[in-house]
């Protein structure tokens, strides 16, 4: 492990996402926004944009040893385009001068500041996510929404989710869960009594539900809302709790498992590009890659509900 | 601003420093703003205000913090390849106190966590995941100053005085530097600001540049801060700096080149090198922990260290004036 592995895409991220708010500002925001004034942290949105282009800059020159040129005057960037110019230019030389440096160079000390460099570009980057957040909330308040800034969702840009990996790790989480369930007790499985007045197959039932929505959506290539899906997530959890109330268990039970079958199946014939390319399903709502969708409602799903099952086991010692 | 974000080491210059190093560093960092926060919330919120939907990213600063506390015990669990419980429920914690016990234990067992862990296993990919330990513990800082962000804007939408994040001060606040370290840096910045000046004819040491100010006024200026560091180690004590120090930053400047105006050039210029060679000469004197240890000067402030004003009055004060002059100079030129 190298501090370069490190500190290059922590700052490749931060220039990414100075261009990201760029694109949302110049497609949404209007320059007289953009200049005015707010009592909040340096004021207008121009001001915060600039002072990082500013801080960037000169900490950049002071890393590399050199005196950085004349500070600008905010007040000289009137409209979006002439700031945006300025801010990128720094973010995205300062990503380059991180890639220039190897780790010995990283560690050493520079000319003008006196810890090693790594600490200065650190520094930025997370300086760089204190005044975007400041200015996405701005953005907010003037009715403009789509800004994020989650390392995640950038690194899972540089390191992708493949068709191989994510069976694996479906296939692990699945053995961890019919494990637990296969301790209860057929005849214990509708004791409404493992959480918040629920059994075990009221949870099974629920789980079933959404992997049953997958599947469906996978098969058609397109999604097409069932009768709750569109409904709000408490009301939907409700509506699915009605509808297995009705039914026996050995049919909530077969439907849990087959609709698994189907579902490993399915994935079998899934390209790693599916996975990444939000358009691979037709008509899907922004709920993420299709890839972290099926983790929603898998092997991040599973754990969610298989802690009070075991919690319940553990205290009814069965 | 550029002036005042400089930083120091996390370790001693010299001192073999590893990936581990940095990402324990940022662990500390987010850990420890995370304390800070949150003891802003405690003084200053009550329950009602804790929990109080405010329109904004999770809606309340309960939500908020809640949604930041799930990350972080999930990211914790995730490098153990142990069964996250899921996300926090915002409700089950109807007061400070009661989300109190959550937040001490999370961060503690995040803390633990990379204590724990060594250079190798960083690398290492958990299970159920594709983002090694590193990437998923820089996820945990990134998402901490994000969401600290908006909810210092909270805050302050509140009428509560808020605090700046920056790592660069954090590490401000919990570095040390050596007495060499800190000759080392006053005498190279003191060679570029000799070197400077040394070429330019002396009928243009007085001549206006800055406003009214001249390179004699310039040079008066940096002396007085130099004096103002030298009477500081000679006395030991903050009681005897000058009372300039309680005026606005431009009113400070004004009020001590006027006091030098009268004072002929050679005399500045004697000052000068007089000031600087009797700074340095007591400098050498210091022990290191004079340098780090506030309780080493009377009534200096728990968090002020002498090194940092040393920075601010000597090397990086240099640096700000040669690039005016190196700029006013160049200019001429053209």
């Amino acid at each position: 492990m190298s501090a370069s592995q490190i500190i290059r895409p922590m700052l490749a991220f931060n220039a990414a996402m100075t261009t990201k708010l760029w694109d949302v500002m110049m497609a949404h925001l209007t320059d007289e926004q953009f200049v005015a004034e707010s009592d909040y942290a340096i004021g207008s949105i121009r001001n915060q944009m600039v002072h990082l282009a500013l801080v960037e800059r000169a900490w950049m020159y002071d890393l590399m040893g050199e005196l950085p040129p004349p500070n600008y005057n905010e007040h000289e960037f009137t409209t979006r385009a002439s700031a945006r110019a300025i801010s990128e230019k720094a973010s995205h030389e300062l990503a380059a001068f991180a890639a220039s440096l190897d780790d010995a160079a990283l560690m050493s000390a520079s000319g003008n500041v006196a810890g090693p460099i790594w600490t200065g570009l650190v520094h930025m980057m997370n300086h760089g996510t204190d005044h975007r957040a400041q200015v996405a909330r701005h953005l907010h308040d003037l009715g403009i929404s789509g800004f994020e800034q989650d390392l995640g969702d950038y690194l899972d840009t540089l390191y992708p989710m493949t068709q191989a990996k994510i069976v694996e790790i479906i296939d692990r989480a699945w053995v961890e869960w019919e494990s637990v369930i296969a301790q209860v007790p057929r005849e214990r499985m509708e004791e409404p009594t493992v959480i918040d007045g629920l059994s075990v197959k009221d949870l099974i039932a629920h789980i079933t539900w959404y992997e049953r929505e997958v599947v469906r959506t996978m098969r058609e290539r397109a999604y097409t809302p069932s009768e709750h899906s569109p409904k709000p997530t408490d009301e939907r959890n409700a509506a699915i709790l009605a509808d297995s109330r009705t039914r026996s268990l050995s049919d909530v039970l077969d439907e849990h498992y087959l609709t698994h079958r189907d579902l490993m199946a399915l994935l079998q014939h899934v390209n790693d590009a599916d996975l990444i390319d939000e358009s691979s399903i037709k008509d899907m709502p922004k709920l993420g890659k299709p890839w972290q969708i099926l983790a929603g409602n898998t092997y991040f799903h599973y754990p969610e509900h298989l802690t009070p099952i075991k919690e319940w086991l553990e205290k009814e010692r069965v | 601003v550029a002036n005042f974000v400089r930083t120091n080491a996390p370790a001693s210059q010299g001192e073999a420093m590893t990936a581990h190093d940095i990402i324990r560093t940022m662990i500390d960092y987010h850990v420890s703003t995370n304390r800070q926060l949150w003891g802003v919330i405690q003084r200053n919120l009550t329950d009602a205000q804790f929990a109080q939907d405010l329109g904004y990213s999770w809606g309340s600063i309960r939500s908020v913090m809640a949604h930041m506390m799930s990350v972080d015990r999930w990211r914790v669990n995730n490098v153990l390849e142990r069964t996250d419980p899921g996300p926090l429920n915002p409700d089950d914690y109807p007061t400070r106190d009661s989300f109190d016990a959550l937040f001490q234990d999370v961060e503690q067992r995040l803390l633990d966590l990379v204590s724990s862990l060594s250079e190798d296993n960083l690398d290492r990919v958990p299970a159920d995941f594709k983002e090694s330990v590193w990437q998923l513990l820089m996820q945990v800082v990134n998402h901490g100053t994000d969401h600290r962000a908006q909810m210092l804007a909270m805050l302050h939408q509140m009428g509560i005085p808020t605090f700046p994040q920056d790592f660069i001060f954090y590490l401000w606040e919990h570095q040390t530097m050596s007495r060499d370290e800190v000759l080392g840096k006053i005498r190279a910045g003191w060679q570029e600001w000799d070197s400077l000046l040394q070429p330019v004819p002396r009928e243009r040491l007085t001549e206006p540049f800055m406003g009214e100010w001249s390179l004699k006024d310039v040079i008066a200026h940096i002396t007085w801060g130099e004096n103002e560091m030298l009477n500081l180690m000679q006395t030991r004590s903050m009681a005897t700096a000058s009372p300039l120090w309680g005026e606005a930053q431009d009113e400070r400047n004004r009020q001590m080149v006027e006091a030098r105006r009268d004072a002929s050039l050679d005399t500045v210029l004697q000052e000068a090198q007089q000031v600087h060679r009797d700074m340095i000469t007591e400098l050498e004197k210091l022990e290191d922990t004079d340098l780090n240890e506030a309780a080493r000067f009377a009534e200096m402030p728990a968090d002020w260290h002498l090194w940092k004003l040393l920075e601010q009055n000597t090397w990086t004060h240099y640096t700000e004036h040669i690039n005016l002059i190196r700029a006013w100079l160049e200019k001429e030129r053209a």
